[in-house]
Protein backbone atom coordinates (compact mmCIF):
# COMPACT_ATOMS: atom_id res chain seq x y z
CA UNK A 1 0.00 0.00 0.00
CA UNK A 2 1.42 3.32 -0.55
CA UNK A 3 0.28 5.29 1.97
CA UNK A 4 2.11 2.48 4.69
CA UNK A 5 3.75 4.82 6.95
CA UNK A 6 3.01 8.24 5.96
CA UNK A 7 -0.35 8.44 7.63
CA UNK A 8 -0.67 6.49 11.59
CA UNK A 9 -4.71 7.24 11.13
CA UNK A 10 -6.51 4.37 12.06
CA UNK A 11 -7.92 2.69 8.57
CA UNK A 12 -12.03 3.28 7.99
CA UNK A 13 -14.23 0.32 7.70
CA UNK A 14 -14.73 1.04 3.81
CA UNK A 15 -12.80 -0.79 1.03
CA UNK A 16 -9.54 0.44 1.36
CA UNK A 17 -8.24 0.34 -2.41
CA UNK A 18 -10.77 1.67 -4.31
CA UNK A 19 -11.48 4.39 -1.85
CA UNK A 20 -7.80 5.47 -1.08
CA UNK A 21 -7.19 5.62 -5.50
CA UNK A 22 -10.20 8.06 -5.05
CA UNK A 23 -8.79 10.08 -2.49
CA UNK A 24 -5.54 10.53 -4.29
CA UNK A 25 -7.41 12.14 -6.75
CA UNK A 26 -9.30 14.00 -4.93
CA UNK A 27 -6.29 15.51 -2.62
CA UNK A 28 -4.13 15.77 -6.25
CA UNK A 29 -7.81 18.08 -7.40
CA UNK A 30 -7.81 20.38 -4.14
CA UNK A 31 -4.14 20.39 -4.45
CA UNK A 32 -3.52 21.31 -8.04
CA UNK A 33 -3.82 25.17 -8.13
CA UNK A 34 -1.03 25.79 -5.23
CA UNK A 35 1.02 23.23 -6.41
CA UNK A 36 0.86 24.97 -9.84
CA UNK A 37 1.83 28.46 -8.77
CA UNK A 38 3.76 27.22 -5.95
CA UNK A 39 6.40 24.88 -8.01
CA UNK A 40 5.87 27.55 -10.95
CA UNK A 41 6.31 30.55 -9.04
CA UNK A 42 8.57 29.55 -5.76
CA UNK A 43 10.37 26.61 -5.99
CA UNK A 44 11.47 27.01 -9.74
CA UNK A 45 12.78 30.35 -9.04
CA UNK A 46 14.39 29.11 -6.22
CA UNK A 47 16.36 26.89 -8.01
CA UNK A 48 16.74 28.99 -11.24
CA UNK A 49 18.24 31.46 -8.76
CA UNK A 50 21.17 28.70 -7.86
CA UNK A 51 21.34 28.32 -11.18
CA UNK A 52 21.73 32.06 -12.23
CA UNK A 53 24.36 32.22 -10.14
CA UNK A 54 26.63 30.53 -11.93
CA UNK A 55 26.32 32.48 -15.50
CA UNK A 56 27.27 36.03 -16.32
CA UNK A 57 23.55 37.17 -16.92
CA UNK A 58 22.72 40.43 -18.36
CA UNK A 59 19.21 41.50 -18.31
CA UNK A 60 19.27 41.90 -22.45
CA UNK A 61 21.22 39.36 -24.19
CA UNK A 62 22.55 35.73 -24.33
CA UNK A 63 23.70 34.74 -20.59
CA UNK A 64 27.18 32.86 -20.50
CA UNK A 65 28.34 30.29 -18.51
CA UNK A 66 31.27 31.09 -15.76
CA UNK A 67 31.24 28.36 -13.24
CA UNK A 68 32.11 29.92 -9.85
CA UNK A 69 33.44 33.01 -11.52
CA UNK A 70 30.42 35.16 -9.59
CA UNK A 71 31.54 33.47 -6.20
CA UNK A 72 35.08 34.26 -6.51
CA UNK A 73 34.36 37.82 -7.39
CA UNK A 74 31.80 38.00 -4.62
CA UNK A 75 34.39 36.96 -2.15
CA UNK A 76 36.56 39.93 -3.55
CA UNK A 77 34.17 42.64 -3.43
CA UNK A 78 34.70 44.78 -0.48
CA UNK A 79 30.98 46.56 -1.51
CA UNK A 80 29.28 42.92 -0.40
CA UNK A 81 31.68 42.70 2.32
CA UNK A 82 30.27 46.15 3.73
CA UNK A 83 26.62 45.53 2.70
CA UNK A 84 27.32 42.31 4.61
CA UNK A 85 28.96 44.42 7.66
CA UNK A 86 25.75 46.97 7.32
CA UNK A 87 23.17 44.55 7.55
CA UNK A 88 24.49 42.82 10.71
CA UNK A 89 25.21 46.02 12.49
CA UNK A 90 21.66 47.03 11.46
CA UNK A 91 20.65 43.52 12.79
CA UNK A 92 22.53 44.29 16.25
CA UNK A 93 20.99 47.53 16.37
CA UNK A 94 17.70 47.02 16.00
CA UNK A 95 17.14 42.86 16.99
CA UNK A 96 18.04 42.88 20.78
CA UNK A 97 16.65 46.71 21.32
CA UNK A 98 13.27 45.33 19.88
CA UNK A 99 12.82 42.45 21.49
CA UNK A 100 13.79 43.96 25.03
CA UNK A 101 11.44 47.12 24.28
CA UNK A 102 8.84 44.75 23.42
CA UNK A 103 8.80 42.53 26.35
CA UNK A 104 9.03 45.06 28.49
CA UNK A 105 5.99 46.91 27.31
CA UNK A 106 4.68 43.34 27.28
CA UNK A 107 4.85 43.07 30.58
CA UNK A 108 3.16 46.19 31.57
CA UNK A 109 0.40 46.30 29.01
CA UNK A 110 -0.03 42.74 30.46
CA UNK A 111 -1.41 44.24 33.67
CA UNK A 112 -5.10 43.91 34.67
CA UNK A 113 -5.78 48.31 34.62
CA UNK A 114 -8.71 49.42 32.65
CA UNK A 115 -7.42 51.33 29.42
CA UNK A 116 -5.11 48.49 28.40
CA UNK A 117 -6.55 47.58 25.45
CA UNK A 118 -6.22 51.04 24.02
CA UNK A 119 -2.53 51.59 24.36
CA UNK A 120 -2.15 48.10 22.98
CA UNK A 121 -3.84 49.39 20.42
CA UNK A 122 -1.55 52.93 19.87
CA UNK A 123 1.44 50.91 20.40
CA UNK A 124 0.52 48.31 17.61
CA UNK A 125 -0.42 51.18 14.62
CA UNK A 126 3.43 51.54 13.73
CA UNK A 127 3.46 47.92 12.58
CA UNK A 128 0.19 47.70 10.06
CA UNK A 129 1.68 50.70 7.78
CA UNK A 130 3.47 50.10 5.32
CA UNK A 131 7.83 50.49 5.71
CA UNK A 132 7.93 52.53 2.56
CA UNK A 133 5.49 54.60 3.17
CA UNK A 134 6.22 55.40 7.25
CA UNK A 135 10.00 55.86 5.15
CA UNK A 136 8.54 59.01 3.58
CA UNK A 137 7.49 60.52 6.67
CA UNK A 138 10.55 59.29 8.43
CA UNK A 139 12.73 61.39 6.23
CA UNK A 140 10.30 63.94 6.87
CA UNK A 141 11.26 64.42 10.94
CA UNK A 142 14.67 63.60 10.43
CA UNK A 143 15.28 66.46 8.21
CA UNK A 144 17.25 69.47 9.49
CA UNK A 145 14.39 71.19 10.38
CA UNK A 146 12.16 68.25 11.13
CA UNK A 147 10.21 67.32 14.31
CA UNK A 148 13.67 64.67 15.46
CA UNK A 149 15.42 68.09 15.52
CA UNK A 150 12.69 70.03 16.88
CA UNK A 151 12.12 67.56 20.18
CA UNK A 152 16.04 67.71 20.45
CA UNK A 153 16.53 71.48 20.51
CA UNK A 154 13.62 71.97 23.16
CA UNK A 155 15.25 69.55 25.12
CA UNK A 156 18.59 71.06 25.11
CA UNK A 157 20.06 68.44 23.02
CA UNK A 158 22.87 68.69 20.06
CA UNK A 159 21.01 68.52 16.68
CA UNK A 160 22.24 65.98 13.90
CA UNK A 161 21.92 65.38 9.99
CA UNK A 162 19.90 62.15 10.68
CA UNK A 163 20.28 60.38 7.62
CA UNK A 164 23.19 62.82 5.75
CA UNK A 165 26.18 61.70 8.01
CA UNK A 166 27.87 58.56 7.33
CA UNK A 167 28.15 57.89 10.86
CA UNK A 168 24.62 58.05 11.63
CA UNK A 169 22.42 56.67 8.88
CA UNK A 170 22.45 53.14 9.72
CA UNK A 171 21.27 54.15 13.34
CA UNK A 172 18.54 56.18 12.41
CA UNK A 173 17.21 53.75 10.17
CA UNK A 174 17.57 51.20 12.66
CA UNK A 175 15.01 53.56 14.99
CA UNK A 176 12.46 53.90 13.15
CA UNK A 177 12.54 49.93 12.56
CA UNK A 178 12.55 49.42 15.99
CA UNK A 179 9.32 52.26 16.53
CA UNK A 180 8.00 49.84 13.76
CA UNK A 181 8.34 46.21 14.62
CA UNK A 182 8.01 46.81 18.45
CA UNK A 183 4.23 46.42 18.40
CA UNK A 184 3.89 43.26 17.03
CA UNK A 185 6.29 41.47 19.12
CA UNK A 186 5.29 43.45 22.06
CA UNK A 187 1.20 41.44 21.06
CA UNK A 188 3.33 38.31 20.64
CA UNK A 189 5.24 38.19 23.77
CA UNK A 190 1.59 39.51 25.66
CA UNK A 191 -0.14 36.17 24.26
CA UNK A 192 3.12 33.72 25.80
CA UNK A 193 2.72 36.05 29.14
CA UNK A 194 -1.04 35.44 29.05
CA UNK A 195 0.49 31.05 28.53
CA UNK A 196 1.80 31.73 31.96
CA UNK A 197 -0.47 29.91 35.12
CA UNK A 198 -2.01 32.55 37.31
CA UNK A 199 -1.33 29.12 39.86
CA UNK A 200 2.11 29.13 39.59
CA UNK A 201 2.77 32.76 39.93
CA UNK A 202 0.62 32.48 42.85
CA UNK A 203 2.51 30.07 44.56
CA UNK A 204 5.78 31.36 44.11
CA UNK A 205 4.00 34.63 46.20
CA UNK A 206 2.91 32.74 48.83
CA UNK A 207 6.53 31.26 48.90
CA UNK A 208 7.47 34.90 49.32
CA UNK A 209 8.92 35.39 46.17
CA UNK A 210 9.66 39.08 45.56
CA UNK A 211 7.72 40.40 42.00
CA UNK A 212 11.34 41.01 40.58
CA UNK A 213 12.18 37.10 41.14
CA UNK A 214 9.26 35.96 39.82
CA UNK A 215 9.47 37.97 36.61
CA UNK A 216 12.86 36.61 35.97
CA UNK A 217 13.10 32.87 38.00
CA UNK A 218 9.19 32.14 36.89
CA UNK A 219 7.49 34.00 34.22
CA UNK A 220 10.90 34.27 31.75
CA UNK A 221 12.06 30.89 31.77
CA UNK A 222 8.04 30.12 31.25
CA UNK A 223 8.15 31.74 28.20
CA UNK A 224 11.54 31.87 26.77
CA UNK A 225 10.60 29.61 23.77
CA UNK A 226 8.20 32.44 22.42
CA UNK A 227 11.25 34.67 23.06
CA UNK A 228 13.49 32.58 20.71
CA UNK A 229 11.10 32.61 18.34
CA UNK A 230 9.90 36.29 18.09
CA UNK A 231 14.28 36.44 17.97
CA UNK A 232 14.41 34.73 15.12
CA UNK A 233 11.47 36.20 13.07
CA UNK A 234 13.09 39.67 13.94
CA UNK A 235 16.30 38.59 13.05
CA UNK A 236 14.95 37.11 9.33
CA UNK A 237 13.07 40.31 9.03
CA UNK A 238 16.02 42.41 9.74
CA UNK A 239 18.22 40.90 7.27
CA UNK A 240 15.61 41.52 4.56
CA UNK A 241 15.64 44.85 5.21
CA UNK A 242 15.40 47.23 1.72
CA UNK A 243 12.13 49.73 1.91
CA UNK A 244 13.50 51.33 4.35
CA UNK A 245 17.02 51.90 2.69
CA UNK A 246 15.61 52.25 -0.06
CA UNK A 247 13.07 55.21 0.50
CA UNK A 248 15.10 57.26 3.06
CA UNK A 249 19.11 56.81 2.16
CA UNK A 250 19.38 55.33 -1.12
CA UNK A 251 22.43 53.19 0.61
CA UNK A 252 23.63 56.30 1.06
CA UNK A 253 25.55 58.71 1.80
CA UNK A 254 28.47 56.86 0.44
CA UNK A 255 27.89 53.09 0.96
CA UNK A 256 26.84 53.61 4.65
CA UNK A 257 23.60 51.94 4.72
CA UNK A 258 23.75 49.61 1.62
CA UNK A 259 22.21 46.56 3.30
CA UNK A 260 22.20 43.12 1.66
CA UNK A 261 18.70 43.39 -0.07
CA UNK A 262 19.65 46.96 -1.49
CA UNK A 263 22.99 45.91 -2.55
CA UNK A 264 21.31 42.89 -4.53
CA UNK A 265 18.36 45.09 -6.31
CA UNK A 266 21.55 47.68 -6.86
CA UNK A 267 23.38 44.78 -8.59
CA UNK A 268 20.07 43.38 -10.85
CA UNK A 269 17.93 46.67 -11.42
CA UNK A 270 20.91 49.32 -11.23
CA UNK A 271 24.02 47.61 -12.13
CA UNK A 272 21.86 45.00 -14.81
CA UNK A 273 24.35 42.19 -13.43
CA UNK A 274 21.43 39.48 -12.83
CA UNK A 275 23.63 36.16 -12.14
CA UNK A 276 25.49 38.11 -9.62
CA UNK A 277 22.81 40.07 -7.89
CA UNK A 278 21.62 36.34 -8.00
CA UNK A 279 24.75 35.23 -5.89
CA UNK A 280 24.64 37.96 -3.76
CA UNK A 281 21.07 36.56 -2.74
CA UNK A 282 22.10 32.94 -2.28
CA UNK A 283 24.66 34.16 -0.02
CA UNK A 284 21.92 36.15 2.08
CA UNK A 285 20.05 32.82 2.06
CA UNK A 286 23.28 30.93 3.80
CA UNK A 287 23.79 33.89 6.10
CA UNK A 288 19.82 33.73 7.59
CA UNK A 289 20.09 29.97 7.89
CA UNK A 290 23.49 30.12 9.68
CA UNK A 291 22.32 32.83 11.77
CA UNK A 292 18.88 30.98 12.82
CA UNK A 293 21.19 27.92 13.46
CA UNK A 294 23.40 29.24 15.30
CA UNK A 295 20.24 31.54 17.72
CA UNK A 296 18.64 27.93 18.35
CA UNK A 297 21.51 26.67 19.27
CA UNK A 298 22.40 29.77 21.90
CA UNK A 299 19.25 30.73 22.91
CA UNK A 300 17.14 27.50 22.68
CA UNK A 301 18.55 26.00 26.01
CA UNK A 302 15.49 26.36 27.91
CA UNK A 303 12.88 24.96 25.23
CA UNK A 304 12.88 21.35 26.35
CA UNK A 305 12.44 22.45 30.13
CA UNK A 306 9.03 24.23 29.69
CA UNK B 1 -9.91 32.06 33.86
CA UNK B 2 -11.83 31.51 37.11
CA UNK B 3 -13.92 34.40 38.57
CA UNK B 4 -13.00 34.04 41.37
CA UNK B 5 -9.51 34.67 40.16
CA UNK B 6 -10.58 37.86 38.84
CA UNK B 7 -12.30 38.95 42.27
CA UNK B 8 -8.95 38.55 43.82
CA UNK B 9 -6.90 40.57 40.94
CA UNK B 10 -9.58 43.45 41.62
CA UNK B 11 -8.96 43.17 44.68
CA UNK B 12 -4.88 43.05 45.12
CA UNK B 13 -5.17 46.01 42.09
CA UNK B 14 -6.82 48.13 44.56
CA UNK B 15 -4.37 47.26 46.83
CA UNK B 16 -1.46 48.85 45.26
CA UNK B 17 -0.60 52.19 45.81
CA UNK B 18 -2.00 54.67 43.92
CA UNK B 19 1.16 56.15 42.41
CA UNK B 20 2.38 53.17 41.14
CA UNK B 21 -0.94 52.50 38.49
CA UNK B 22 -0.53 56.44 37.63
CA UNK B 23 2.96 55.47 37.14
CA UNK B 24 2.11 52.66 34.82
CA UNK B 25 -0.37 55.04 32.97
CA UNK B 26 2.03 57.93 32.72
CA UNK B 27 4.47 55.78 31.34
CA UNK B 28 2.13 54.01 28.87
CA UNK B 29 0.56 57.24 27.63
CA UNK B 30 3.97 58.38 26.82
CA UNK B 31 4.86 55.02 24.96
CA UNK B 32 1.95 55.25 23.02
CA UNK B 33 2.57 59.26 21.91
CA UNK B 34 5.93 58.33 20.48
CA UNK B 35 4.11 55.41 18.61
CA UNK B 36 1.34 57.34 16.97
CA UNK B 37 3.21 61.16 17.00
CA UNK B 38 5.08 60.80 13.62
CA UNK B 39 1.69 59.60 12.20
CA UNK B 40 -0.15 62.28 13.29
CA UNK B 41 2.74 65.01 12.70
CA UNK B 42 2.40 63.37 9.29
CA UNK B 43 -1.33 63.89 8.87
CA UNK B 44 -1.05 67.61 10.30
CA UNK B 45 1.67 68.51 7.70
CA UNK B 46 -0.24 67.30 4.66
CA UNK B 47 -3.05 69.93 5.82
CA UNK B 48 -0.67 72.44 6.04
CA UNK B 49 0.37 75.56 3.47
CA UNK B 50 2.65 78.14 3.00
CA UNK B 51 6.37 78.55 4.70
CA UNK B 52 5.03 76.06 7.87
CA UNK B 53 4.28 73.24 4.93
CA UNK B 54 8.30 73.09 4.41
CA UNK B 55 8.94 70.81 7.13
CA UNK B 56 7.84 68.01 9.37
CA UNK B 57 7.68 69.51 12.39
CA UNK B 58 6.21 68.04 15.78
CA UNK B 59 2.88 69.98 15.66
CA UNK B 60 -0.52 68.71 16.90
CA UNK B 61 -2.42 71.15 14.55
CA UNK B 62 -2.01 73.03 10.83
CA UNK B 63 -1.16 76.83 11.35
CA UNK B 64 -2.82 77.42 8.06
CA UNK B 65 -4.85 74.68 7.42
CA UNK B 66 -5.81 73.67 3.45
CA UNK B 67 -6.78 70.92 1.39
CA UNK B 68 -4.54 72.03 -1.64
CA UNK B 69 -1.59 69.44 -0.93
CA UNK B 70 -4.95 66.73 -1.48
CA UNK B 71 -5.70 68.49 -4.52
CA UNK B 72 -2.54 68.62 -5.88
CA UNK B 73 -2.22 65.75 -5.38
CA UNK B 74 -5.06 64.07 -7.27
CA UNK B 75 -4.37 66.96 -10.05
CA UNK B 76 0.00 66.13 -10.54
CA UNK B 77 0.25 62.02 -9.72
CA UNK B 78 -1.79 59.38 -10.98
CA UNK B 79 -2.79 58.80 -6.86
CA UNK B 80 -6.57 57.56 -7.49
CA UNK B 81 -5.07 55.06 -9.82
CA UNK B 82 -2.64 53.71 -7.51
CA UNK B 83 -5.43 53.30 -4.99
CA UNK B 84 -7.32 51.73 -7.15
CA UNK B 85 -4.20 49.36 -8.25
CA UNK B 86 -3.07 48.23 -4.19
CA UNK B 87 -7.29 47.26 -4.02
CA UNK B 88 -7.75 44.99 -6.88
CA UNK B 89 -4.08 43.34 -5.95
CA UNK B 90 -4.98 42.82 -2.25
CA UNK B 91 -8.47 42.13 -2.89
CA UNK B 92 -8.33 39.35 -5.11
CA UNK B 93 -4.86 38.22 -4.30
CA UNK B 94 -6.31 36.94 -0.18
CA UNK B 95 -9.44 35.83 -1.93
CA UNK B 96 -7.08 33.54 -3.95
CA UNK B 97 -4.84 32.28 -1.18
CA UNK B 98 -7.93 31.96 0.87
CA UNK B 99 -8.92 29.61 -1.90
CA UNK B 100 -5.47 27.87 -2.39
CA UNK B 101 -4.60 27.91 1.35
CA UNK B 102 -8.32 26.28 2.66
CA UNK B 103 -8.30 23.77 0.01
CA UNK B 104 -4.60 22.93 0.32
CA UNK B 105 -4.95 22.98 4.14
CA UNK B 106 -7.57 20.58 4.19
CA UNK B 107 -6.05 17.88 2.09
CA UNK B 108 -3.05 18.13 4.62
CA UNK B 109 -5.06 17.84 7.57
CA UNK B 110 -7.94 15.16 6.10
CA UNK B 111 -6.82 12.85 3.50
CA UNK B 112 -4.49 10.27 2.70
CA UNK B 113 -2.06 10.26 -0.47
CA UNK B 114 1.39 9.36 -1.19
CA UNK B 115 4.37 11.75 -0.86
CA UNK B 116 1.54 13.69 1.88
CA UNK B 117 4.24 14.48 4.54
CA UNK B 118 7.09 14.97 1.95
CA UNK B 119 5.15 17.69 0.31
CA UNK B 120 3.77 19.27 3.35
CA UNK B 121 7.25 19.96 4.77
CA UNK B 122 8.66 20.83 1.56
CA UNK B 123 5.77 23.59 1.75
CA UNK B 124 6.69 24.88 5.53
CA UNK B 125 10.50 24.78 4.35
CA UNK B 126 9.57 27.05 1.80
CA UNK B 127 9.16 29.95 4.47
CA UNK B 128 12.61 29.55 5.18
CA UNK B 129 13.64 30.99 2.11
CA UNK B 130 14.02 34.60 1.63
CA UNK B 131 11.87 36.06 -1.01
CA UNK B 132 14.70 37.73 -2.48
CA UNK B 133 16.58 34.78 -3.16
CA UNK B 134 13.45 34.13 -6.10
CA UNK B 135 12.96 37.47 -6.92
CA UNK B 136 15.45 37.81 -10.03
CA UNK B 137 14.18 34.22 -10.89
CA UNK B 138 10.63 35.68 -10.84
CA UNK B 139 11.48 38.54 -13.01
CA UNK B 140 12.57 36.78 -15.52
CA UNK B 141 9.92 34.33 -15.83
CA UNK B 142 7.66 37.02 -15.94
CA UNK B 143 9.43 39.01 -18.48
CA UNK B 144 9.55 35.85 -20.70
CA UNK B 145 5.17 35.53 -19.96
CA UNK B 146 5.40 39.17 -20.90
CA UNK B 147 3.50 39.44 -17.78
CA UNK B 148 6.03 42.71 -16.19
CA UNK B 149 3.53 45.57 -15.82
CA UNK B 150 0.35 43.77 -15.03
CA UNK B 151 -2.05 42.61 -12.57
CA UNK B 152 -1.59 39.01 -12.48
CA UNK B 153 2.38 39.17 -11.89
CA UNK B 154 1.71 41.63 -8.77
CA UNK B 155 -0.88 39.53 -7.31
CA UNK B 156 0.63 36.09 -8.13
CA UNK B 157 3.73 35.39 -5.53
CA UNK B 158 1.04 35.88 -2.87
CA UNK B 159 -1.54 33.32 -3.95
CA UNK B 160 -0.40 30.34 -2.17
CA UNK B 161 0.59 30.97 1.52
CA UNK B 162 3.03 28.03 3.51
CA UNK B 163 1.85 29.88 6.65
CA UNK B 164 -1.63 29.74 5.35
CA UNK B 165 -1.42 26.29 4.31
CA UNK B 166 0.04 25.62 7.97
CA UNK B 167 -2.11 27.29 9.62
CA UNK B 168 -5.40 25.66 8.27
CA UNK B 169 -3.87 22.47 8.71
CA UNK B 170 -3.17 23.10 12.40
CA UNK B 171 -6.70 24.71 12.56
CA UNK B 172 -8.43 22.23 11.23
CA UNK B 173 -6.46 19.14 13.16
CA UNK B 174 -8.02 20.39 16.53
CA UNK B 175 -11.46 19.90 15.05
CA UNK B 176 -13.24 16.85 15.23
CA UNK B 177 -14.46 14.81 12.42
CA UNK B 178 -17.81 13.78 13.59
CA UNK B 179 -18.91 16.83 11.15
CA UNK B 180 -17.84 15.60 8.05
CA UNK B 181 -18.53 11.86 8.89
CA UNK B 182 -22.11 12.21 9.59
CA UNK B 183 -22.66 14.51 6.21
CA UNK B 184 -20.83 11.96 4.14
CA UNK B 185 -22.75 9.53 5.68
CA UNK B 186 -25.64 11.42 4.55
CA UNK B 187 -23.97 10.89 0.81
CA UNK B 188 -22.14 14.45 0.59
CA UNK B 189 -19.49 14.37 -1.92
CA UNK B 190 -16.30 15.89 -1.06
CA UNK B 191 -16.81 19.05 -3.08
CA UNK B 192 -19.75 19.46 -0.73
CA UNK B 193 -18.40 18.93 1.90
CA UNK B 194 -15.61 21.14 1.58
CA UNK B 195 -17.66 24.37 0.54
CA UNK B 196 -20.69 23.87 3.14
CA UNK B 197 -18.61 22.00 6.04
CA UNK B 198 -15.25 22.58 6.33
CA UNK B 199 -15.09 26.44 5.07
CA UNK B 200 -17.23 27.51 8.00
CA UNK B 201 -15.65 25.84 10.30
CA UNK B 202 -12.26 27.11 9.33
CA UNK B 203 -13.50 30.61 10.01
CA UNK B 204 -11.04 31.94 12.61
CA UNK B 205 -8.09 30.66 10.67
CA UNK B 206 -9.71 32.33 7.17
CA UNK B 207 -9.93 35.14 9.25
CA UNK B 208 -6.25 35.43 10.63
CA UNK B 209 -5.53 34.35 7.29
CA UNK B 210 -6.69 37.24 5.56
CA UNK B 211 -5.58 39.54 7.57
CA UNK B 212 -2.45 39.01 6.96
CA UNK B 213 -2.44 38.54 3.54
CA UNK B 214 -4.21 41.29 3.03
CA UNK B 215 -1.33 43.56 5.05
CA UNK B 216 1.68 41.54 2.92
CA UNK B 217 -0.14 43.24 -0.18
CA UNK B 218 -1.17 46.32 0.48
CA UNK B 219 1.94 46.69 2.20
CA UNK B 220 4.21 45.33 0.08
CA UNK B 221 7.10 47.19 -1.79
CA UNK B 222 10.33 45.67 -3.41
CA UNK B 223 8.57 43.01 -5.51
CA UNK B 224 5.78 45.09 -7.01
CA UNK B 225 8.77 48.02 -7.61
CA UNK B 226 10.62 45.42 -9.56
CA UNK B 227 7.94 44.06 -11.88
CA UNK B 228 5.64 47.10 -12.67
CA UNK B 229 7.61 50.04 -14.84
CA UNK B 230 4.84 52.16 -15.98
CA UNK B 231 3.29 54.93 -13.85
CA UNK B 232 -0.04 53.39 -14.32
CA UNK B 233 0.20 49.74 -12.71
CA UNK B 234 2.09 50.97 -9.45
CA UNK B 235 0.58 50.25 -6.40
CA UNK B 236 0.24 53.13 -3.36
CA UNK B 237 4.21 52.24 -1.67
CA UNK B 238 5.77 51.95 -4.96
CA UNK B 239 3.54 55.00 -6.41
CA UNK B 240 4.33 57.31 -3.52
CA UNK B 241 8.32 56.12 -2.74
CA UNK B 242 9.13 56.97 -6.56
CA UNK B 243 7.05 59.71 -7.17
CA UNK B 244 9.88 62.77 -8.08
CA UNK B 245 9.37 65.70 -5.78
CA UNK B 246 6.29 66.93 -7.36
CA UNK B 247 5.75 70.80 -7.61
CA UNK B 248 3.77 70.94 -4.08
CA UNK B 249 6.69 69.25 -2.28
CA UNK B 250 6.62 67.53 1.29
CA UNK B 251 2.67 68.24 2.08
CA UNK B 252 1.82 66.91 -0.86
CA UNK B 253 3.39 63.59 -0.68
CA UNK B 254 2.50 63.40 2.86
CA UNK B 255 -1.01 64.03 1.95
CA UNK B 256 -0.64 60.98 -0.31
CA UNK B 257 1.01 58.82 2.18
CA UNK B 258 -2.01 59.62 4.78
CA UNK B 259 -4.36 58.33 2.65
CA UNK B 260 -2.37 55.20 2.38
CA UNK B 261 -2.45 54.53 6.04
CA UNK B 262 -6.50 55.51 6.31
CA UNK B 263 -7.59 51.81 4.87
CA UNK B 264 -5.27 50.03 7.55
CA UNK B 265 -6.25 52.69 10.00
CA UNK B 266 -9.47 51.61 9.67
CA UNK B 267 -9.06 47.91 10.34
CA UNK B 268 -6.63 48.33 12.93
CA UNK B 269 -8.80 46.98 15.59
CA UNK B 270 -9.56 43.99 13.66
CA UNK B 271 -6.44 43.23 12.37
CA UNK B 272 -4.66 43.13 16.04
CA UNK B 273 -7.27 40.68 17.07
CA UNK B 274 -6.60 38.29 13.83
CA UNK B 275 -3.15 38.70 13.89
CA UNK B 276 -2.31 38.13 17.02
CA UNK B 277 -4.91 34.87 17.37
CA UNK B 278 -3.80 33.24 14.05
CA UNK B 279 -0.06 33.77 15.71
CA UNK B 280 -1.06 31.81 19.03
CA UNK B 281 -2.87 29.51 16.63
CA UNK B 282 0.05 28.97 14.11
CA UNK B 283 3.20 29.33 15.55
CA UNK B 284 2.81 29.02 19.99
CA UNK B 285 0.76 25.84 19.86
CA UNK B 286 2.30 24.28 16.43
Amino acid sequence: MADSGLNKRPTRHVPLSRRHKREVWLALAFLAPTLVVFFGFRNLPALGGLAMSLFDWPIIGTPKFVGTANFTALMNDPLFWAALKNTLTFTALTVPATVIIALALASIVNQRLPGMRIFRLALFIPFITSTAVVAIVWKGLYGSKGAVNQVFSTLHLPTADWLSNPDLALVSVAVMAIWKEVGFIMLILLAGLQTVPKEVVEAARIDRANSFQIYFRIVLPLILPIVLLVTILSTISSFQVFDATYVMTGGGPGYSTTTLVYYIYNSAFVGLRMGYAATIALALLVVILAVSLIQRRLLGGGEDES
Amino acid sequence: MSPNMSIRTTRRVRGTTVARVSGTYVLLAGLSLVAVAPLVFMAVASFESGAAAQNLSAKWWPTTPTLRNYTDLFEHTRMIRWFINSTIVAVVGTFLALLTSSTAGYVFARMNFPLRSVLFWSFVAALMIPTQVMLIPQYFLLARLDWLDTYQALILPGVTSAFGIFLIRQYLQSIPREFEESARVDGANEGQIYLWIMLPLMGPALATLATIQFINYWNEFLYPLVVTNSDNMRTLPVGLATLPTPSGGLPEVLAGTTIALIPVLILVPWLQRYLTGGLVMGGLKG
